[in-house]
């Protein structure tokens, strides 16, 4: 780590820890489509991740281990932040039959900032602070790093562009109109933290082969699943919820990823709601 | 009187043979699970001295799953939860044992680490990964109470202070399941959801 490769570092973020001496794997930058001025309306602040070949980091659910990437925004006083948007990661199973959920080579994470009614100057700073664990097959290095920005910088229309590529993986809730499959969920026996669960997909278009799924609550896990496809137009999953035991703090998000092939045959993915009543339809 | 290289040669080749009664080094090995016999294993510790959970019968016994290449290990290790946990419980006879089943690990990282934190029990060497296997260890740290009838009574998490934050709320789930033991009560809460990086098994 010598000479201009550094100095990237640094300018990358003001101030990075971990490995003292050691680049992160993941390189993280702001990403964000704030127009020029910046008025009254939405517009998307996130971080772009470059991560080196062989590692990884994790997803709000990081699977049997590791840690999720956290990112916390410091905004001046007014200004909003919505939640954090997680696109659907990748699934990989390391030895030992360890399930991960996590991104490799790149991602964005990102979310929706309202500015203040009038915003005085057109402008924002402010200030990420990241943390996150980085992996790869022998170890795992925990990162953090504060990244202030100022925007608007002059690459709105680029990083629009960027964003907009990765929220098409973006999970699409299944109750909703651009659903691609209407869902019905319903409960089977439970044991304890094991709950048995169907989930019937009922496609609205072309049927889409589903690849895998996963709870979006960190610390859960699902065993068995299967998929069949009992009637064409129609996909149904059964698996076991073993929800996260001796966690404490507020209860956990009952959203089950489904991850399908999109329509071009890319990664697209569904969430369904885990909540029906036993027997319920 | 034997040189701790010819010992542990000795003794790879007799887990080699199948001849100690470990689950075959493959992916088929069945998890261990509460309130059932814990799976047995003979591992050699960072000296070299063979260490067997047979000869631990009437004891009850601690497995810490270990990396030090691990930060979440690592936090512990500094701010010394396991080595106060297990100094607690020592005198009531209570063994406290690390294993480590990474798989380029070395008895040299694990005598380095003991050193380095100033553990005072032993690390063993799972580099094969089969004891690992068995137990369905997936994080470290991931830790098993073993009850002197060699059941096991306690799996998961450390604590409940996955992210480190630390603070008055924390709960340490192998203190309250080895205080239970010991007084002859059931664990209340004998399994948790662990935390930590992926143990690293071969491939």
């Amino acid at each position: 780590m010598r000479g201009t490769r550094l100095a990237a570092v640094l300018l990358a973020c003001a101030s990075c820890s971990g490995n003292p001496g050691s680049r992160p794997a993941a390189a993280v930058e702001i990403v964000s489509d704030a127009p020029d001025p910046i008025t009254g309306h939405l517009f998307r602040l996130g971080l772009g991740f470059t991560i080196r070949r062989g590692w990884h980091v994790y997803w709000r659910n990081p699977g049997d281990a590791g840690t999720p990437v956290v990112v916390s925004w410091k905004l001046p006083a007014g200004w909003r932040a919505g939640p954090l948007h997680w696109p659907a990661p990748d699934r990989f199973v390391q030895p030992g039959q360890i399930v991960a959920y996590g991104y490799t080579r790149e991602t964005a994470l990102w979310c929706e900032v309202l500015p203040p009614v009038a915003p005085a100057s057109g402008r924002l700073q402010g200030e990420a602070e990241i943390r996150w664990m980085e992996c790869d097959e022998h170890t795992c290095v925990p990162r953090t790093a504060v990244v202030p920005f100022d925007l608007p910088t002059g690459r709105a229309a680029r990083n629009a562009e960027r964003l907009d590529r990765w929220s098409a993986r973006l999970p699409v809730a299944a109750d909703a109109p651009a659903s691609p499959a209407v869902a019905t969920v319903t409960r089977g026996v439970r044991h304890g933290n094991r709950t048995a669960w169907k989930v019937a997909l009922k496609w609205k278009g072309p049927s889409r082969p589903v690849r895998w799924v996963a709870p979006e609550a960190d610390g859960a896990a699902v065993e068995n699943v299967e998929v069949r496809m009992p009637v064409p137009g129609r996909t149904e999953l059964a698996f076991t919820l073993v929800t996260a035991l001796g966690r404490r703090g507020p209860p956990p998000t009952d959203a089950l990823l489904i991850v399908h092939d999109g329509s071009d045959g890319r990664t697209a993915a569904m969430t369904v709601r885990l909540s029906a009543r036993k027997g319920a339809r | 009187m034997t040189s701790p290289g010819w010992k542990a040669a000795a003794w790879t080749g007799l887990l080699a043979a199948g001849l100690l009664g470990m689950p075959a080094a493959g992916r088929a090995a069945p998890k261990a699970a509460l309130g059932r016999p814990a799976p047995a294993f003979t591992l050699a510790d960072q000296d070299g001295h063979a260490v067997s959970l047979a000869a631990l019968k009437g004891r009850v016994v601690v497995l810490e799953w270990t990396n030090p290449r691990c930060p979440v290990w690592r936090r512990h290790a500094e701010a010394g939860t396991m080595k106060t946990l297990a100094a607690k419980y020592a005198p009531r006879g209570v063994v406290w044992l690390g294993v480590n089943s990474t798989s380029d690990g070395t008895a040299l990282d694990n005598r380095n680490a003991r050193a380095l934190y100033g553990l005072p029990y032993p690390i063993l060497d799972d580099a094969a990964g089969s004891t690992g296997l068995a137990y369905g260890a997936k994080t470290t740290p991931h830790m098993f109470v073993i009850d002197a009838k060699g059941r096991l009574a306690y799996a998961g998490a450390i604590d409940s202070d996955r992210d480190g934050a630390g603070g008055p709320d924390v709960v340490n789930f192998v203190d309250r399941a080895l205080a239970a033991l010991l007084a002859g009560r059931k664990v209340a809460e004998p399994e948790t959801t662990p935390y930590g990086c992926s143990v690293k098994y071969r491939k």
